[in-house]
């Protein structure tokens, strides 16, 4: 050790990284921590993120590192907006073409670890995923149980309606 | 395939915090994708309570059925009140409008204005309106008193909006509003139209820290936007928004 623009992570399971201090800091989360440690050798533990999750996380922030001046910019008005409907990357894409538990598991990490960036594309993954299936579709996907009973669903269906005023 | 066991955190989709499904639902409302955010409202009770807030801020009715039912649906299901914040009501022939007729007064369906009324007074959240080919011929003088409940709107569109007024001028089916709409302030007024009657401009306001006029093109109808149409201390509203603001003052 003693470069100091490199640090180590220790996951939860106790495997070992050792990142850029500047890929690190693309989570805010852990570019605070460093802040309040100042210089220091020591390994910075990330507890709630196992070794193969944290293995993606900085395989997106290496990837995403040239990114990280664009994104410290001031926020703007509007910023979200014109996130939400910019298109997801063929890398990006990519990176997340692994099973769905894996997949969560990143998004949730990159939650927790505050790296925006993540998140976004993460959930614009989650959202192409959905995008023009049937309840059914989705509950199928997710695994998810259907506790509407048929009337409640039908009186849904018809509220629906409304919204789908087109 | 997967993660080992022990080197899962999540159990279940359950334990995915909320947020991430906020933020998923958020993409399809920016993306209007009402069709796919209407299945995520039925996929179970727990998806219903975080997707119906998404599925229902920006509605758009379009006026081939009557308002009657609409506000019958309203005050029926209270919480779709709750989420409302952006409503459109529009007529049918939008989108064949200038192509086909310039003046296709028979193809607007005409509407109450009263229920118009009631409608905005059921939606605690409404913050944008927006009509748009409607024919408000029909409405009976509907007359508000300074005591009736008002709401503050940011944004006020009224788009290709037509009264029987005995004097048709574009600016009939705002008086028609001002006289109807129970509004206490207004942010934004936009108003679109076709009609060349349409005065070239709005004169400067006289005192334009409060109020400022621009004319803009949109969608290639002439559109005035007034901001601020409502000064903290009274007097002189311009005068080509005319009753509006006078209206605004005497609600207060």
């Amino acid at each position: 050790m003693g470069d100091s623009n490199r640090l180590t992570l220790v996951a939860s399971d106790g495997g070992k990284f050792v990142v850029d201090k500047e890929v690190v800091q693309m989570s805010v989360l852990l570019k605070n921590m460093i802040e309040d440690l100042g210089e220091t050798d020591e390994s910075i533990p990330i507890p709630n993120v196992t070794s193969p999750v944290l293995t993606k996380v900085i395989e997106f922030c290496e990837n995403h590192r040239t990114d990280a001046a664009r994104t410290d910019g001031p926020n703007v008005d509007g910023d979200d907006a014109r996130m939400r409907t910019a298109v997801v990357s063929d890398w990006d894409r990519q990176f997340f073409d692994v099973d769905q538990d894996l997949m969560f598991e990143i998004i949730v990490a990159a939650n927790y670890l505050d790296i925006k960036s993540l998140v976004d594309v993460g959930c614009k993954v989650v959202a192409d995923m959905i995008k023009g299936k049937s309840p059914q579709e989705i509950r199928d996907l997710f695994d998810i149980v259907n506790d509407f009973s048929p009337e409640e669903e039908a009186a849904l269906r018809k509220e629906n309606e409304w919204a789908n005023d087109r | 395939m997967g993660l080992p066991t022990h080197l899962r955190s999540l159990r279940s989709l359950r334990d995915v915090p909320r947020e991430i499904f906020f933020e998923v639902f958020a993409l399809l409302e920016a993306k209007e994708d009402k069709a796919t955010l209407s299945s995520c409202v039925l996929v179970s009770r727990l998806w219903r309570n975080m997707a119906s807030g998404y599925l229902w801020s920006r509605i758009t009715i379009r006026t081939s059925r009557p308002l009657e039912d609409f506000l019958e649906f309203l005050q029926r299901t209270s919480v779709h009140r709750e989420y409302i914040h952006c409503l459109t009501l529009r007529g049918p022939v939008s989108a064949l409008y200038e192509e086909l007729d310039p003046t296709p007064d028979h193809l607007l369906v005409p509407q109450s204005v009263t229920v118009l009324h009631d409608i905005v007074l059921s939606l605690p959240k409404l913050l944008h309106l927006s009509l748009q080919y409607i024919d408000l011929s029909s409405a009976p003088e509907h007359t508000l008193t300074p005591s009736s409940p008002s709401i503050h709107l940011d944004v006020l569109e009224l788009r290709h909006v037509a009264t029987d007024c005995p004097n048709p001028s574009p600016v009939a089916p705002l008086n028609l509003m001002l006289r109807t709409l129970p509004l206490r302030s207004l942010g934004e007024l936009k108003i679109a139209s076709t009609d060349e009657d349409l005065p070239s401009r709005e004169p400067e306001s006289q005192d334009s820290r409060n109020t400022s006029c621009q004319e803009t093109r949109y969608d290639g109808c002439r559109q005035w936007r007034c901001r601020r149409v409502l000064p903290e201390t009274q007097s002189m509203p311009p005068p080509g928004i005319l009753a509006f603001a006078f209206y605004l003052r005497h609600m207060r």
